[in-house]
């Protein structure tokens, strides 16, 4: 009850502090999907370098958040800003997407690119326009994996420097205001929910619906 | 910055942090283990099978709750200390470890449970022949996980004074002082590398002895 | 059409070669059938023609080009292609299957649309019905259908087909090669067909090339294949029952017989009398004024016919006819089955073309192998 109270006579502070989530969140997920699917298409054809880039990326995602954001601000030049905050969230999302994007592209039934490659395409246009959409599933669900994870550790963020929902959390604990605590939690929760819902409708515009529902 | 100064950090207080941390990973993960294996188990026992896809979806969804809003829940039921570290730490281990075991149960061929059966093994023995040893790699899987990420969230059992490698990184913020923060991150992400290297190898053994 | 130049294949992870030293000619408007066991290069030997495979030595060439000196992205828009997992495209609906070469080929898009309709039709498929489907709701015989429009849409002259119709029931795939023979006489494309079925090679090939161990053991038409195969594995490949196998390749109009006695359904009994006096045979086809078909009589029936009048009740109608596109297989098993010496082949509903009799069958077959077995010596093996 408190904490209703407490959301309901604070909406504007909330609504600031979820804007914040958002926006770095969209900065850090178009960065992640640009760079990391680009290198999972790099590295698509070659199974050592993807094994590589792999072993870096799961190493990276062994990192505790805590220690990653403390690694970056400790790098001269990023400190305590918003890019290691984005630096952060897009090193985390390495690992899914480019997994997804590499598995995915490589997935393609191997009759689907014989007949492709038997009818006269080239290797790029099979890449745009049988490949990438085939994968699109996948990848879009390496990208949601990202996402709701990027949600969670935005929270963390607060600690160097970004004004978040991560910071309802952070000063009741400080000053041990448990419905503070809880809108924050709660609030952070359905952002990851909505994401869900949000990926269900990109899902929609983005898949052919000759594959639709073929990759859960 | 100063290396040297680093290393000065690392013998001053390093290693008596390393094994606080590595205490509070311990014991919260031993917990963990020795309660969500037998939750995960009864999950999918009657009557409560019926319910275990709920159950995961559940268990996924309190997953996505940040690892910061878990510690700091029970501060103002708990307040603050080791105890209150210990009991966060533990809830939140407890998540990946039931959700694998119920999934892992829940996933070995029905086949080869319908044969257990048809053989006229009793559920007892089903379950401790059958369906522990052929989800023990996905059980395993989620141990690693949950170690990984409490290795992680105990950095924050500072925030609640429960001790650990967080001290070094978050008093190194407010203070400013770059070489606690890089001091305390490099041990707490290689104390975490380790463990999900260790723990991975134990993994790759297991599956590997099972499928060949 | 197609040529093959001392062809060889190696992969480095085969002592053997998969494909050598191959040599052979596929004719303008003909169907050539690779056949044999599997592992004896015919699939090799099909996808180095739109290099999908490059051969390590020799020369292919396809209407006089060499295949090897063109941009391979140009030979493959030029020669249709069909393999036996379709390899659909499963995020585009059936129109943009079909479409893809023409559009690689930038047609307009109103040619194109007018091309699918007409592909579709000409495979058996109902445009409108079809068109906006998604493969996944397509069954194994409709998906194989749009897999031959969508190598068809260019209009190549040529088309490579791995095993089209191996991934289908038997009903289904009887019905496909039917459909596809019939295609085939419109169209008249060159084809090279690879298939492990010896009764599939048979059906569907104008001529068959039989390949044993990368080597080219027998290229000949379906008849002198089953007459005279030229080694004992190829007598091996075929099978035991090759004779049943000529029947069903020997089409009825090789022991057709268009003149034989017949007699008038008007006739006096004396004169039908007459007419089995100077027969062999027991029975005699009845026809009327106009030459139509009316049935048979048997010889033991007149001998009980008494009087001169009312012969022709005795005629009795022919329990079954035999269209002129019909095996000797079909009319063996139609005599067996109504245990009858002869049946009448009918083209359409009322035009008697003829008669077929099982001594006919027996002694042209027996007559077929014997000239084999005699010239069989001169014969060259490839």
């Amino acid at each position: 009850m408190r904490a209703l109270r407490y959301f309901v006579n604070n909406l504007d502070r909330i609504g600031g502090y979820a804007a914040q989530h958002a926006v770095l969140i969209v900065i850090a997920i178009v960065i992640a999907v640009v760079v990391w699917v680009s290198v999972g298409i790099m590295v698509r054809n070659s199974r050592r370098m993807a094994r590589g880039v792999l072993a870096v990326a799961s190493l990276i995602m062994s990192v505790p958040s805590v220690a990653l954001y403390g690694i970056l601000v400790s790098i001269p030049g990023l400190g305590l800003s918003r890019q290691s905050a984005v630096l952060a969230l897009v090193l985390y999302a390495m690992l899914p997407i480019i997994r997804n994007v590499y598995v995915a592209l490589n997935g393609v039934d191997p009759a689907v690119m014989e007949a492709a490659r038997g009818m006269g395409m080239s290797q790029r246009r099979i890449l745009f326009r049988v490949q990438l959409p085939l994968a699109t599933p996948v990848i879009l669900a390496g990208v949601r994996v990202s996402v709701v994870m990027m949600v969670g550790i935005a929270t963390l963020a607060v600690f160097i420097g970004e004004r978040n929902l991560g910071v309802l959390i952070q000063q009741g604990l400080v000053r041990t205001r448990s419905d503070m605590i809880i809108v924050g939690a709660v609030i952070v929760s359905v952002f990851a929910v909505f994401i869900d819902y949000l990926f269900n409708k990109l899902e929609r515009v983005l898949v052919s619906p000759g594959i639709r529902g073929d990759a859960s | 910055m100063n290396w040297e100064r680093l290393l000065d950090v690392v013998r001053e207080e390093g290693l008596q942090l390393v094994v606080q941390h590595l205490e509070l990973v311990g014991i919260s993960l031993f917990i963990a283990i020795i309660v969500a294996l037998p939750v995960g188990i009864l999950v999918t026992r009657f009557p409560l099978d019926r319910y275990a896809p709920q159950i995961l979806a559940f268990l996924n969804t309190a997953q996505g709750v940040p690892s910061l809003a878990v510690v700091a829940i029970f501060l103002p039921i708990m307040g603050i200390g080791r105890v209150p570290s210990l009991f966060a730490l533990t809830i939140y281990a407890l998540l990946p470890i039931a959700r694998n075991t119920i999934a892992g149960i829940e996933g070995v061929d029905p086949d080869v449970m319908e044969a257990a059966r048809g053989m006229g093994m009793s559920p007892r023995r089903v379950l401790l022949r059958i369906e522990l040893p052929l989800a023990l790699p996905v059980i395993i899987a989620g141990i690693q996980t949950s170690a990984v990420l409490t290795v992680g969230t105990a950095t924050l059992a500072h925030l609640i004074a429960g001790g650990g490698l967080g001290r070094l990184i978050f008093s190194g913020i407010s203070m400013h002082r770059p070489e606690y923060i890089i001091a305390g991150s490099l041990m707490t992400a290689a104390l975490a590398i380790l463990i999900d290297q260790v723990i991975g190898l134990i993994h790759r053994w297991i599956s590997a002895r099972y499928s060949g | 059409m197609i040529q093959f130049n001392r062809v060889t294949k190696r992969y480095s992870s085969m002592a053997r070669p998969a494909v050598d030293g191959l040599s052979l000619d596929v004719r303008e408007g003909e169907t050539c059938v690779f056949v044999g066991p599997s592992g004896c290069g015919k699939t090799t030997t099909l996808k180095m023609i739109n290099r999908i495979f490059e051969p390590t030595a020799g020369e292919i060439f396809v209407n006089g080009e060499n295949v090897l000196t063109q941009d391979q992205d140009q030979l493959r828009q030029g020669i249709g292609y069909v393999i036996q997992k379709t390899g659909l495209f499963p995020h585009y609906t059936v129109f943009e299957n079909v479409a893809t070469v023409p559009r690689l080929l930038k047609w307009e898009e109103g040619r194109v649309a007018a091309r699918v309709r007409e592909l579709l039709e000409l495979v058996g498929l109902d445009p409108d019905e079809n068109m906006q489907k998604f493969p996944r709701e397509l069954s194994g015989g409709q998906s194989q259908r749009v897999g031959v429009a969508r190598a068809m849409a260019a209009d190549p002259p040529v088309m490579l087909m791995d095993e089209p119709f191996g991934a289908v029931d038997p009903i289904t795939r009887t019905q496909l090669q039917n459909e596809f023979l019939t295609l085939q006489q419109k169209v008249r494309k060159t084809i090279c067909f690879v298939t492990h079925d010896i009764d599939e090679a048979i059906k569907m090939g104008d001529r068959i090339a039989i390949m044993n161990h990368g080597q080219l053991v027998q290229y000949d038409t379906p008849e002198n294949l089953l007459l005279a195969p030229a080694d004992d594995f190829v007598a091996e490949f075929i099978g035991s029952d090759r004779s049943l196998k000529v029947l069903s390749l020997l089409p009825v109009r090789k022991v057709l017989k268009r003149q034989f006695r017949m007699v008038s359904e008007t006739a006096e009994l004396s004169t039908v009398r007459a007419s089995f006096d100077a027969s062999e045979r027991n029975r005699l086809v009845v026809e009327d004024e106009r030459g139509n078909l009316v049935g048979y009589v048997s010889r033991s029936d007149m001998d009980k016919a008494g009087s001169a009048r009312g012969w022709n009740r005795f005629i009795k109608p022919f329990p079954a006819f035999l269209p002129p596109e019909a095996t000797l297989r079909d009319a063996l098993a139609v005599m067996l089955q109504h245990d009858i010496g002869a049946v009448p082949v009918m083209e359409g509903r009322r035009r008697f073309m003829g008669m077929i009799y099982l001594d006919d069958i027996r002694s042209y077959v027996g007559e077929a192998y014997q000239e084999r077995d005699s010239d069989s010596s001169t014969q060259e093996g490839a």
